[in-house]
């Protein structure tokens, strides 16, 4: 088995990165007006060749645009997926265990659906 | 510009949309969106049926067209068990059941899965998927693209051969 990273692990180690070209035209200031705002809030860009960049989460952070509710929902969103696949002792369930538990509430689940 | 191609929406997708208040149409680009009666199972979890979020999922899954394909039939339960099987020698191995029913019923439905969960889709051959953690603003179908799922990906150099 190999040990290397893919390019999707490092983003799912270290997070995603945007480059100031990116951030430049979303913001529509110059690269100097960016990177001087981004250097007073103490984020650092990562310079590689003839590109910088930074970190989504980061610069989130700097520019307070985490969604709470987004976050939330990604957490309950987590507790769903175990609840779904999951025993109650913990095991993991079956593709047909699985089923079995979909269906029961299937009907209810459509009905719902339609009327609301 | 919409499509009608068919797609299938993730649970993580859905949540993205409800969260965001996108235009599921728009943001997808297509006229043609479903759930699944698992993603549906998921996005209730253990909470009561009259839940506020809850009924905000069910509204949203009606604005989107309200329809739900059936992943409970024999046929799909087959095909996700043999998906199961089928990728043993991928690491990691796939070992999540709503993951394999989900993708079954993507091929067994002819939709395009959305999802952002790329890591346990990409190799499942037949699939049809759209890594929907590519930003854009709206028309996945044609700004991000589909890819079709293959053991041969690069992440693959990864799968243990036999």
């Amino acid at each position: 088995m190999s040990t290397l990273l893919t390019d999707e692990d490092l983003a799912e180690r270290y997070g995603q990165l945007v480059t100031l070209d990116q951030l430049t035209r979303w913001f529509g200031q110059s690269a100097r007006a960016v990177r001087a705002r981004l250097r007073a809030n103490g984020v650092r860009t990562i310079e590689i060749g003839d590109q910088e960049f930074v970190q989504v989460a980061v610069l989130e952070a700097m520019l307070g645009l985490e969604n709470q509710t987004v976050l939330a929902g990604q957490v309950m969103a987590q507790r769903h997926r175990a609840w779904l696949v999951t025993h109650p002792d913990g095991r993991r369930k079956t593709v047909a265990e699985l089923q079995a538990d979909v269906a029961r509430e299937a009907v209810a689940r459509r009905a719902a659906i339609a009327r609301s | 510009m919409s499509s009608s191609r068919p797609c299938l929406i993730d649970t993580n997708v859905f949540i993205w949309i409800r969260d965001r208040d996108l235009d599921p149409f728009k943001y997808v680009g297509s006229a043609d969106l479903a759930i699944s009666d698992t993603i549906a199972t998921e996005l209730q979890g253990p909470l009561p049926a009259d839940h506020p979020i809850v009924l905000a999922n069910w509204a949203l899954a009606r604005r989107m067209g309200g329809q739900v394909v059936d992943d409970t039939d024999v046929e799909t339960g087959r095909l996700a068990e043999e998906i199961e099987a089928r990728y043993q020698r991928h690491d990691p191995p796939p070992d999540d059941p709503a993951d394999a029913l989900i993708a079954a019923a993507a091929i067994r439905s002819g939709r395009v899965l959305i999802t952002r969960n790329w890591k346990d889709f990409h190799y499942v051959a037949g699939l049809e998927f759209v890594d929907a953690r590519v930003p854009a603003a709206e028309d996945l179908l044609v700004n991000v693209g589909i890819q079709r799922g293959n053991l041969d990906s690069p992440c693959c150099r990864r799968a243990r051969r036999p």
